[in-house]
């Protein structure tokens, strides 16, 4: 009966995100404890989380899918976050653009943990790899839109170049978050926060013909 | 004798310095081979660069004691390079930013195997990891410098956190480098030089003039 295969697939799907969220906590306990995840077994997992290896292979193919399946979920959260920074328009103030970056940051904090961790397996594992590339695509991309339609509109810079301007942005905010941001404390985060805000405002917008007649006149010469 | 001493320590130094070269350019060209570091081999390297694989000992403990030498002078020639940023006079032009970044990207790109092997080897390596932070520090804090000064003299903005823009700026260079740099030629790669010395001369200078 079609009701009953629709309801046992909802629990398969939340069993395994369960055991996921499970394995996941162990991951990190073991990152945090400087361990690599290169070097963490699958018996190592499944005996910390109190799981049977069997349970493991039921949910998971590898220790690479088990990532994988994280990632893919985490990837939207970040999607929506940078949502807020693609939809500011001409009106958006210097204070609207660093409400947008702190929710990204934000959004991204909790996870860098595990993201270092991909970012280590990327280095060895193709697919993986691929997915960290296709993510950063679509990041520059929305950011690039950004920038296309404010150069129309004249409130980002003309001379900026949309697409190399966008993925210089990307690979900093990727290696900021996870070089940075990952190890400091919250005050530490907010200065963080600060000086990128200070950086990206001055690149795209502070000398847009619309915002104070744009170069000649952005600000006083010293 | 005193003087004899000396010199044949000066000549063993010598010959200490020629054969670590050796050895790194052997490193290198394997590399350049398409050879990931984590497979070259010991043995390789060592014919490579003509030498018995016992004098590999010699210098080096191991095969990750030979990159972290390498990503040490490869971290030097980029400051190098690098330096020519710093240097700006206070009425530096953006052409004049735009020549100084591509100086960086003429130091890179032709050991951009290094850089590949540094981010290879760190996902495993805790001590390679650590070297290669304290030199990425180290360029932050050059950088944070010149901000300090450009805005004590005047030809950077005040308003930017010299420290925290540095750290920024110079890991945005260091991921973009190694991500878009490495893998790009010719009008693509002016384009993206183009845009490192806008989102540079906005971001510090552009307000200041």
């Amino acid at each position: 009966m079609p009701s009953v295969t629709r309801k046992s697939h909802g629990n398969r799907a939340q069993r395994r995100d369960e055991v996921r969220q499970r394995l996941l906590s162990v991951v990190e306990e073991l990152l945090i404890a400087g361990e690599s995840y290169a070097e963490i077994s699958v018996e190592r997992l499944v005996s910390e989380a109190k799981l049977s290896r069997s349970t493991f292979y039921v949910y998971f193919e590898d220790k690479g899918d088990l990532l994988r399946a994280w990632f893919a979920q985490v990837i939207e959260e970040l999607e929506d976050a940078a949502g807020g920074w693609w939809k500011l328009d001409g009106s958006a103030t210097p204070e609207d653009l660093r409400a947008a970056l702190s929710q990204i940051v934000k959004t991204y904090r909790p996870h860098t943990t595990l993201m270092a961790a991909l970012y280590d397996m990327s280095s060895y594992d193709s697919t993986v790899r691929d997915e960290v590339t296709r993510m950063m695509s679509r990041n520059a991309a929305g950011l690039r839109r950004h920038i296309q339609r404010g150069q129309k509109q004249g409130w980002i810079d003309p001379g900026l170049l949309p697409a190399e301007t966008s993925v210089w942005l990307t690979w900093m905010a990727e290696r900021g978050q996870h070089q940075m941001v990952r190890v400091a404390d919250d005050e530490e985060v907010e200065r963080l926060i600060d000086a990128y805000a200070g950086l990206v405002w001055n690149t795209l917008y502070a000398f847009a013909p619309a915002r104070n007649g744009g170069r000649k006149t952005a600000r006083p010469r010293k | 004798m005193p003087s004899i001493t000396r010199n044949s320590q000066s000549t063993r130094a010598q010959r200490r310095e020629e054969i670590r070269d050796r050895l790194r350019t052997s490193a290198e060209q394997l590399m350049k081979g398409d050879e990931s570091y984590t497979e070259l081999s010991v043995e390789r390297i060592v014919r490579e660069a003509g030498i018995s694989r016992a004098t590999f000992y010699v210098y080096f403990e191991d095969k990750s004691d030979l990159l972290r030498a390498l990503a040490e002078d490869f971290i030097e020639r980029i400051l190098v390079a690098a330096s020519a940023w710093w240097g700006l006079p206070a009425d530096a032009t953006k052409p004049d930013l735009r020549f100084a970044m591509g100086a960086i990207f003429d130091a890179y790109l032709p050991h951009k195997v290094v850089m590949a092997a540094v981010v290879e080897v760190a996902s495993y390596d805790a001590g390679l990891r650590t070297l290669f932070g304290s030199l990425l520090d180290r360029t932050i804090s050059e950088v944070a410098k010149h901000i300090t000064l450009g805005q004590q003299e005047g030809f950077i903005v005040s308003d930017v956190d010299p420290e925290r823009t540095a750290a920024w700026l110079t890991w945005m260079a260091e991921r973009g480098l190694y991500q878009l740099v490495a893998s790009a030629n010719g009008p693509a790669l002016e384009r993206l030089l183009d845009a490192l010395t806008d989102i540079t001369w906005n971001t510090l200078y552009e307000g200041a003039r």
